[in-house]
């Protein structure tokens, strides 16, 4: 059985195909229209169209309703390769799928059927999750939803939102009990008969400048059992379930980011002279390239290990997505700016090498870091579920009729002779250290692989010791709380790393993978941004680090994703 | 470190940087950004105050003697509007050839055009050649009386309003690294038909600034516009750069002290859903690590700048330490705080006009202008064998520590300037210091610690000194990094043990250990109690007007 992030990413590669050759200026999805439009503030309309034409809209509706949406995994894929042409296109249908997954999760039959046709009408949605001074999308006000029982009038704005200018239809939260209990309402500007909706001039920002980012407001807006999705009352519950499914998109964002910028700087690097010499041949630019290459494949091995565990262990999937949240952004952010680096003074230029995409790439990047930014104040949200286990919410897929099609589980046992069981209890690093002790360590890296692994097994302890040491009240909000929060998304990105290996180490095409150089590339680095030094004086790092830029290097030559699966680009 | 009673006066003349409307306040900064405007009125206001007088040598009737003063007064225009410190210190930085090696009459003509608020521009850049000086392109032909330009600059700053470029030409008929020579060269002495100014480019911050290139074809220019020795162009621009990057961490001290108090003050602001933020361990840390940075950036940019004019001969490492190290703790410490904000900070309006995400932006271009990251750590590992050399008196520089430092009057003594350094007498007073460090340490173990940490770092470096190592390896990057690094911690130290216990001055020793910590282990994270007391400190110095108080510290 083919694996679903294999499916998934054919799928984005048909999109990316539809979309045609980034670089072509002619082209509505180019990188030189991305540009443009984000230079002159407007809506990047062209690539969300070229999007929808290719057929996108089916993607954001689950096969449970009709849609063509099967796995988690297609919706990081599709992100991504969105992403890498413009993140604010990607961002602004990202946030209508947000909007959307309320719906999807315990909508009626009438509003799901609502939200496909608005999706397939190429119309946006709007929902806001974090990120603002209330910390989720709740109408500001303490009587916001007045009214009992069946009907109520709604009053307030909502935090910035995305989409907030220009959405055909919104997800609200609003406070509708005496005690504060929060209500989903899928509302369209039509179903408040009498009442007034209307949004707040748009919000400037640097980073996303062309994303139509407002205050919706409500004024005796009607609502009633139609427009309530799920229960009144349990609105709670949904943002919970729909915050780890948001952190996976922005996951997804910054990979496609991540991508464009890194392409755009080996192409510059390989024609750029310097002292006589490409600078890709300085050894100072090929360590930054060959860094951020392998930051990407963590990225992305701890993304695609997200989707799984919500498949295979979703109890697991909101500690998970909290994890994935608060590294992979952070390696994308940090990747383009030791990318711009390279790039020198043209990453400071606004419209030079590729358009300037790397100087825009570079300010969206920052703002998808804060999108979901529930989770930096007061304590980092990976803490909290490091330390609260027994506080978080539950899965959100977690069967709630009609349950969507990507929550049934894959026969146990199915994926690369490893159950399901197997894999959610234990360590991927301990099982890679147990394979390469019963199979035979692979030359030249097993050694050094062995060692790493054995290192991270005692850093997984040494984590685990701190946080049961972590007595005093405020201990959660502080800085060495963050310390941890920070070591255990690296420490969770290790095992992302050691399971994607342990199933693919045995793929033939994949020598990278079968000599072990992939995991010690990935562990090596993972060592490194917690606080090893690089080593210096031992030659086979300067092996690998050439064997890694070979790799990047082809995936470039061969116009392929910069991804551990070979994904075709235009 | 000393006060300026010039930088005060300027911060005191500028008013209320948090006032709607008006130049340069955080609005007027916002704005112009946002249209990517030339700062107009901002500097109109700072020419009727009498800023290019402190950018031309007292000797040729303007009012510059001190760099450090220099440094300040860049520092206070940063602090409102990066962009503008750029474009108003830029005549300064563009003229620093004349200021080094022009003739009496170059001198002249240069120092009057400034004072008259007429621009300069330093053209060194080509398009496809970057930092490769000795790869540009854009030619001077000796011809009877002169030269013949022909050839295109890039990214020079100014260069569409200057009077004057200094420009580095090749001559087709000398060779290797004494192919090159600087020019003085006069536009509005020039032919129309003889350059053409190129269109402006956009650029991710500082979007008011205006950035563009110059074409020369066929453009006659003098014998007289030879600037310095024919051949010595090369010589001539390093000396050039190694005084501009003294002073750039001006600039990167004022987006600091903004960024800083931007953040400061919507921390503390109680929010809905939050509570009051500052209650928050984490955000105390991080506001009281910035706060360290802060402190650290200022005391070693100012023993840098103090150096250039004291003892030159050491300036070639103190400017690329300078140059390496305030502009990236700037830079990484807003970064950090703008994690800390989170989505708010993003926003180009509302809290001070949204001008902390402008001075990230800004900020960005003080590590990558007139030497990047990789080219100043190259330089600095470059020179790292200077620390082999015997003999070397650390006492030559005990002046540059002292509070009450005064400096000759800028440009004497500059001809001293090389392009590398021999010596490095502050580096030499490295055991020193660790020793003085211990006994003053009384019970404080942390600054023992701290003591010995430096020793440690100081006994690899010196190893390093001793290996002979690639500049432009990876290796050697890291070699510079830590030249820097423990360079920046004896300049910190020496500071802090003359100033005694002066808290306006470099510091007292109850930071000593922190600062160090910061300099040599920048990834740890400092104990919490220390947090607190720095934070308290911060506290006292920005509430309850943080605009208010960066004006009284002038």
């Amino acid at each position: 059985m083919k694996e679903p992030i294999g499916e998934a990413m054919a799928t984005a590669a048909l999109l990316d195909q539809a979309l045609g050759d980034p670089l072509d200026e002619q082209s509505a999805a180019s990188f030189s229209a991305g540009v443009t439009t984000d230079r002159e503030g407007r809506f990047p309309q062209h690539l969300c169209s070229a999007a929808f034409e290719w057929g996108l809209a089916e993607y954001l509706i689950p096969a449970g309703s009709g849609g063509g949406l099967r796995s988690l995994e297609q919706c990081l894929a599709l992100f991504r390769v969105l992403a890498r042409r413009d993140v604010t296109a990607a961002t602004a249908i990202a946030a209508s799928f947000l909007a959307s997954l309320p719906v999807w999760l315990e909508g009626t039959p009438g509003q799901r059927r609502a939200v496909a046709g608005l999706l397939r009408g190429h119309r946006f949605l709007a929902f806001a999750i974090g990120g603002d001074d209330h910390g989720a999308d709740i109408l500001t006000g303490t009587d916001a939803a007045r009214g009992t029982g069946h009907a109520w009038s709604l009053h307030g704005s909502t935090p910035l939102i995305d989409n907030g200018g220009h959405a055909a239809a919104a997800t609200v939260l609003a406070r509708t009990g005496n005690g504060g209990d929060l209500t989903t309402f899928l509302l369209t500007p039509s179903s408040g008969s009498g009442g007034h909706w209307g949004s707040l001039p748009k919000h400037e920002t640097h980073g996303l400048r062309a994303t139509a980012l407002s205050h919706l407001t409500l004024s005796g807006f009607p609502a009633g059992d139609a427009e309530v999705v799920g229960r009144p009352g349990q609105a709670l519950d949904t943002v919970l379930h729909t915050l780890p499914v948001a952190r996976m998109l922005v996951a997804g964002l910054a990979l496609g980011g991540l991508d464009t910028c890194l392409r755009a700087v080996v192409s510059f690097a390989r024609s750029r002279r310097l002292y006589g010499r490409a600078i890709m041949e300085l050894e100072p630019v090929a360590c930054r390239l060959v860094d951020v290459y392998t930051d990407l494949l963590i990225a992305e091995a701890v993304s695609h290990e997200l989707c799984r565990t919500a498949r295979m262990s979703p109890h697991r999937f909101p500690l998970m997505s909290a994890c994935v949240k608060e590294l992979v952004p952070r390696l994308a952010t940090d990747g383009v700016e030791s990318l711009a680096i390279v790039l020198g003074a043209r990453a400071y230029c606004s419209t030079e090498h590729w358009h300037g995409i790397v100087e825009k790439m570079r300010r969206d990047c920052a703002v998808v870091t804060v999108l979901l930014d529930e989770d930096r104040l007061p304590a980092p949200g990976a803490t909290r579920a490091a330390t609260e286990l027994g506080a978080l919410p539950p899965d959100p897929f977690a069967p709630s009729p009609p349950e969507p099609a990507w929550t049934g589980r894959l026969p146990a046992g199915a994926e690369a002779g490893l159950s399901a069981d197997d894999d959610a209890g234990q360590s991927g690093v301990a099982v890679a250290a147990r394979l390469l002790r019963d199979e035979g360590a692979p030359e030249p890296y097993g050694r050094r692989l062995l060692e790493l692994l054995g290192r991270f097994e005692e850093m997984a302890a040494q984590a685990d010791e701190v946080a049961l040491a972590a007595g005093e009240p405020d201990w959660h909000r502080g800085g060495d709380a963050h310390d941890l929060a920070e070591r255990h998304a690296h420490l969770h990105a290790a095992e992302a790393c050691a399971w994607t290996w342990v199933r693919r180490r045995r793929e033939p095409a994949e020598e990278f993978h079968a000599s072990g150089a992939w995991l010690v590339l990935c562990l090596q680095r993972l060592a490194r941004l917690m606080g090893a030094h690089r080593p210096q004086d031992d030659a086979g790092s300067g092996d690998l680090r050439r064997a890694a830029m070979a790799r990047l290097e082809r995936a470039y030559d061969e116009r392929h994703l910069f991804s551990d699966i070979e994904v075709p680009l235009t | 470190m000393s006060t300026f009673p010039t930088a005060c006066e300027l911060e005191a003349s500028l008013g209320d940087p948090l006032s709607p409307t008006g130049p340069l306040t955080y609005g007027n900064a916002m704005a112009g950004d946002n249209a990517e405007r030339w700062p107009h009125g901002s500097l109109s206001r700072l020419r009727g105050w009498g800023y290019p007088a402190h950018l031309v040598p007292e000797a040729l009737g303007g009012r510059l003697t001190s760099l450090e003063e220099l440094l300040a007064l860049g520092r206070v225009v940063a602090r409102r509007d990066p962009t503008v410190a750029v474009i108003a210190s830029s005549p300064w930085a563009s003229g620093t050839p004349v200021w080094l090696a022009g003739t009496p009459a170059q001198q002249r003509d240069l120092a009057e055009a400034v004072l008259r608020g007429q621009w300069v521009s330093l053209a060194l850049t080509e398009l496809d050649t970057g930092a490769d000086l000795l790869s540009n392109e854009l030619t001077a032909r000796r011809v009877p009386g002169g030269f013949v330009l022909d050839g295109a600059k890039w990214l020079i700053n100014n260069v569409r309003v200057a009077r004057f470029v200094c420009l580095l030409v090749r001559e087709p008929q000398l060779a290797g690294l004494r192919s090159l020579t600087m020019l003085l060269v006069d536009l509005e002495r020039l032919p129309p038909d003889g350059y053409e100014l190129l269109p402006r480019i956009h650029t991710h911050g500082i979007r008011g600034a205006d950035i563009a290139g110059i074409r020369f074809r066929d453009a006659f220019v003098p014998d007289s516009a030879l600037l310095g020795r024919p051949g010595r162009g090369l010589d001539l621009t390093i000396r050039s750069l190694v005084m501009i990057r003294t002073l750039v961490p001006g600039l990167s001290l004022g987006a600091l002290d903004t960024g800083l108090a931007c953040a400061f003050d919507f921390l503390r602001q109680p929010r809905p859903s939050h509570g009051p933020p500052t209650a928050g361990p984490f955000v105390r840390e991080e506001l009281a690590a910035a706060y360290l940075d802060l402190r650290v950036a200022e005391t070693v940019a100012t023993c840098c700048v103090r150096i250039l004019q004291h003892l030159p001969a050491l300036a070639p490492v103190a400017s690329a330490v300078a140059k390496y190290l305030v502009p990236h703790l700037a830079e990484s410490r807003l970064r950090s705080l703008g994690s800390v904000l989170g989505a708010r900070y993003l926003l180009r309006q509302d809290h001070w006009s949204g001008v902390f995400e402008k001075l990230i932006r800004d900020t960005r271009l003080f590590s990558l202008f007139d030497g990047s990251e990789p080219v100043v750590l190259s330089a600095l590992a470059a020179q790292v064998s200077c620390l082999s050399e015997p003999d070397v008196d650390p006492r030559a520089v005990d002046a540059v520590f002292r509070p009450g430092f005064v400096p000759p009057p800028f440009p004497a003594g500059l001809d001293a300037l090389g392009t590398a350094s021999d010596i490095d007498p502050v580096t030499a007073g490295l055991d020193e210091v660790c020793t003085e460090l211990r006994r003053r340490a009384g019970g404080d173990h942390a600054l023992v610690r701290a003591a010995e940490l430096l020793h440690h770092e100081g006994g690899e470096l010196r190893r390093d000194a001793c290996q002979a190592v690639d500049p432009r390896s990876e290796a050697g990057q890291q070699v510079g990094e830590r030249y820097a690094r423990v360079f920046a911690a004896v300049c910190v130290a020496r500071s802090c043990l003359e100033a005694g216990t002066d808290a306006f001055t470099a510091g007292p020793l109850h930071w000593t250990a922190p600062a160090l910590n910061a300099l040599l282990r920048p990834d740890a994270r400092m104990p919490r109690a220390t947090a607190e007391e720095l934070f308290e400190e911060l506290t006292r110095q920005y509430a309850p007007d943080p605009a208010l108080s960066m004006a009284r510290r002038g």
